[in-house]
């Protein structure tokens, strides 16, 4: 009797939760969602597994959202032939992923760096915490974490119900209608299609985010400036600790070229308002020109190149996906052309 | 591994695969051993040893004194599993604490000492099946039965995967004589099994990780003094978090075991429904406070030499009770604040049955919802010290939990204290409720549909909430 009333109650559990959950699958696709990666720890050490690939000499993307959203790895690997290792992340300095590469002897690879001046001048530590939480992962991942991962990723290609920033029970909480409490400054949960991320990593807004949604657009560049207010309520740093700040970092650059590495700047673009307080917050000469100087190494300042400086982030910080493709093109060209970098599709 | 990956799913469609094939019994105990030593190796492959060392010692201690009656050699051979046990545990769990408190020492005593700081890793669960070895050997010097002839079974009870890294700790008359004949789980109890399986990971997926954990660790960690309401929040849901996520490993062992065919007893029995703390310690993680009761607070007299040693033995067994949680005088606290709270309730209760003439209980003890909260609530005021990192945060939660903090500090959005709310009210309610009945037996009399509709709830809330890795928070003990 009673084996008969659980076997009914599974039987009804099996069916239920596939019905409802095939219907939840259904319904987000008619929506017109898409598969999206959770941008997880287990993600990156993937990735950072693939640094010593090919020879230890793979090419690797590290910075902040800017490095994620605009430099597009699926061009770079047509382009060039080769796969990029992406382990920038979002809100984040550069920081910590580039000393664990100079401190990591077995790399010997090509390190492109962003320099999005609000996170890589950041020196209280908040911007380091993501970056470090996930080589911290990458150290200690148990076997059972790894497999759980390859298992997770075969899901998450499959549905797009697994997207944890957008569909999860806490995302999707996040979004009730609940006012702020005053005298608690909470960030905003972005727009869903704001951010959709790729098994390489790459971050991206959906076009359909780009040209149809006015209001995620104007939240996006209210959340921005709101960052950018608060930077210039923070006391500026002094000179001499910039000074011994960009000096470190050619410490650790210093230790990735002498064993064959080779490590190049980027500034990607900005644009509105938020490039003109950039601009006036790190002027390019003490910040900029500073970096390149010091540590010895190449840069690339999107203001340099008419193409880029023509472009419009949409949301004032990152770029549309068409204008991903020339951007990244443009790097590479760069690389190659103007710092003598050898690719695989293209010195073949 | 944990209960709350993909690869434990994959693990145990294996496991249960393999168990369920017509094989000799000999051969599934093994396969349940090797699978119980890949589920422990997969987290960190060299602790393997310690286990097979705690695993030999054992039972060779064990034949030994089921054999020996020489009363000084049986003292040998019991204090060889003792420091044998309790040495890597000393070295992993508390080798930092001591060279800590050591070197504090020596700076009072003007010692100018400077070590290098140990890095130890904590062998995840050692202070689990450390505890639960060890109460064989005890029970052997105790002559409590013959000693286990069959090396397989006792190491399978030594390491059975299902309660091997955060209990409940099994002792081994309930287990190893489940290994002597051939063990395959009904229909009935591989539905229950899974039903109890699903439930647990929805108390720990759901409930602690995803809607408790935040606050709590928001509150706990923000360092300052802030408005009561935050304060009480915290700890609020950290009290539900630390429920919810052993709790519901407890329910995941058992549920696990039973899809095999094996009973485990109850850990928890709706604890924030406790009268008092006798009660709590009735309902809170039940197999290691039957543990202490019997292999500590009744070898040390209990309550059989008098009323002082009777206090002093309880506060003695809460305080090394609140260092089994951990290396740090927080849980010295918590464990000394239980011991205060059992040494007061019981002068209380000897008072009232002083003058009380007549028989049965006191008119004015019956139990009743109020108590229940007040004990909730004292019990709430011991998590503070349970989850603060040192003093100073305990400290400032509890002036801020009683009005000295700083009102306009506010540290959880409304959306927190809604789901805090939420959580809590509903948990209380539930444990109310339930306080004299068993999940299964309640499943049992409810039509199918409404088991089935609860059972589904559970599951697609566990898919939707997509927290599938973290660990639980025991694993540290």
């Amino acid at each position: 009797m009673q084996s008969d009333k659980f076997r009914k109650a599974a039987f009804m559990v099996l069916s239920l939760t596939t019905i409802l959950l095939g219907s939840y699958e259904l319904y987000l696709r008619y929506l017109g969602h898409s598969i999206s990666y959770d941008d997880s720890e287990s993600l990156f050490a993937d990735k950072k597994r693939k640094i010593y690939l090919p020879s230890n000499e793979a090419t690797v993307f590290t910075g902040s959202s800017r490095m994620k959203y605009d430099l597009n790895t699926e061009v770079w690997r047509n382009l060039t032939g080769e796969t990029p290792v992406q382990l920038a992340n979002v809100g984040s300095s550069p920081i910590p992923v580039l000393k664990a590469l100079a401190a990591d002897s077995m790399f010997k690879g090509k390190l492109l760096i962003d320099v999005a001046e609000g996170l890589f001048f950041d020196l209280s530590g908040r911007s380091y915490e993501r970056p470090q939480k996930c080589l911290d992962f990458s150290k200690n991942e148990t076997p059972a974490q790894r497999f759980s991962f390859h298992i997770n990723t075969l899901l998450e290609s499959n549905f797009v119900f697994l997207d944890k920033d957008n569909f999860a029970l806490s995302a999707l909480l996040e979004h009730l209608p609940i006012p702020p409490r005053p005298g608690k400054m909470d960030f905003p949960k972005y727009p869903t299609e704001f951010s959709l991320m790729n098994f390489d990593r790459n971050h991206m807004m959906s076009d359909r985010f780009v040209d149809h949604d006015q209001k995620g657009v104007k939240m996006m560049q209210d959340i921005w400036m709101q960052l950018v207010a608060m930077g210039a309520k923070a006391p500026p740093t002094p000179e001499p600790v910039i000074d011994s700040f960009i000096r470190d970092v050619k410490l650790q650059t210093d230790k990735i070229k002498a064993r064959g590495g080779e490590v190049v700047f980027l500034r990607p673009p900005s644009s509105g308002p938020l490039w003109k307080a950039e601009q006036m917050g790190f002027p390019r000469d003490k910040f900029w020109e500073k970096i390149l100087t010091v540590t010895g190494c190449k840069g690339m300042h999107f203001s340099d190149y008419p193409e880029l400086s023509r472009m419009n982030c949409i949301e004032f910080s990152h770029l549309r996906q068409s204008d991903t493709r020339i951007y990244t093109q443009k790097t590479i060209g760069f690389l190659s052309n103007e710092i003598g970098w050898k690719f695989k599709a293209i010195n073949q | 591994m944990v209960f709350n990956s993909y690869t434990f799913i994959v693990f145990f469609a294996v496991v249960l695969f393999v168990h369920n094939l017509p094989l000799k019994w000999t051969f599934k105990k093994v396969h349940l051993l090797m699978a119980s030593y890949l589920f422990y190796a997969v987290w960190n492959p060299p602790f393997i040893l310690l286990l097979l060392f705690s695993t030999f010692l054992d039972f060779y201690v064990g034949k030994n004194l089921s054999v020996e009656q020489n009363p000084v050699k049986r003292k040998w051979w019991l204090a060889a599993s003792l420091v044998g046990n309790l040495g890597p545990l000393a070295y992993f769990k508390y080798g930092e604490f001591m060279l800590e408190n050591f070197v504090s020492l020596a700076n009072v005593a003007g010692i100018d000492f400077h070590p290098l700081a140990p890095d130890i890793i904590l062998p995840v669960g050692i202070s689990f099946y450390t505890f639960q070895t060890l109460s064989y050997s005890l029970d052997m010097y105790n002559k409590k039965y013959a000693a286990e002839k069959s090396f397989l079974d006792f190491a399978l009870f030594v390491t059975f995967f299902p309660q091997l890294v955060a209990g409940p700790i099994v002792r081994p008359d309930e287990l190893i004589p489940q290994f002597k004949s051939p063990v395959k789980a009904t229909w009935l109890q591989f539905n229950q099994g899974m039903f109890l399986l699903t439930l647990g990971l929805f108390m720990k997926v759901v409930l602690a990780d995803s809607l408790l954990a935040g606050s709590a660790d928001a509150v706990f960690s923000a360092g300052k003094d802030m408005n009561f309401i935050d304060a009480w929040m915290g700890v609020l849901a950290f009290s539900g978090q630390i429920f919810f996520d052993f709790g519901g490993y407890s329910t995941c062992a058992i549920g696990i075991a039973l899809c095999l065919g094996f009973t485990i007893r109850d850990n928890f029995f709706y604890p924030y429904a406790a009268i008092g703390f006798s009660d709590f310690w009735r309902r809170w993680h039940i197999t290691l406070s039957t543990w202490l009761r019997d292999y500590l607070y009744i070898p040390l007299g209990g309550n059989r030499k008098g009323i002082l040693r009777t206090y002093i033995n309880v506060m003695l067994t809460m305080l090394i009770g609140g260092l089994w949680h951990g290396a740090s005088w927080t849980f010295v606290v918590w464990g000394g604040l239980h011991g205060l709270y059992l040494a007061v309730e019981k002068y209380i209760q000897d008072k009232r049955k002083a003058h009380s003439h007549e028989p049965g209980p006191h008119p004015h003890l019956k139990p009743n919802f109020a108590h229940a909260m007040l004990t909730f609530f004292l019990v709430n005021i011991t998590w503070v010290f349970f989850r603060s990192q040192d003093f100073t945060t305990a400290w400032s939660l509890l002036k801020s939990m009683f009005f000295f903090g700083n009102p306009k500090e506010v540290v959880l959005n409304y959306l927190d204290i809604l789901k805090v709310s939420v959580v809590i009210t509903g948990m209380i309610i539930v444990h109310w409720q339930m306080r004299h009945k068993k999940v299964l037996t309640v499943a049992e009399s409810k039509p199918w549909w409404s088991v089935g509709l609860v059972w589904t709830f559970l599951l697609v809330m566990l898919i939707l909430s997509q927290e599938s890795t973290s660990s639980f928070i025991y694993f540290q003990f």
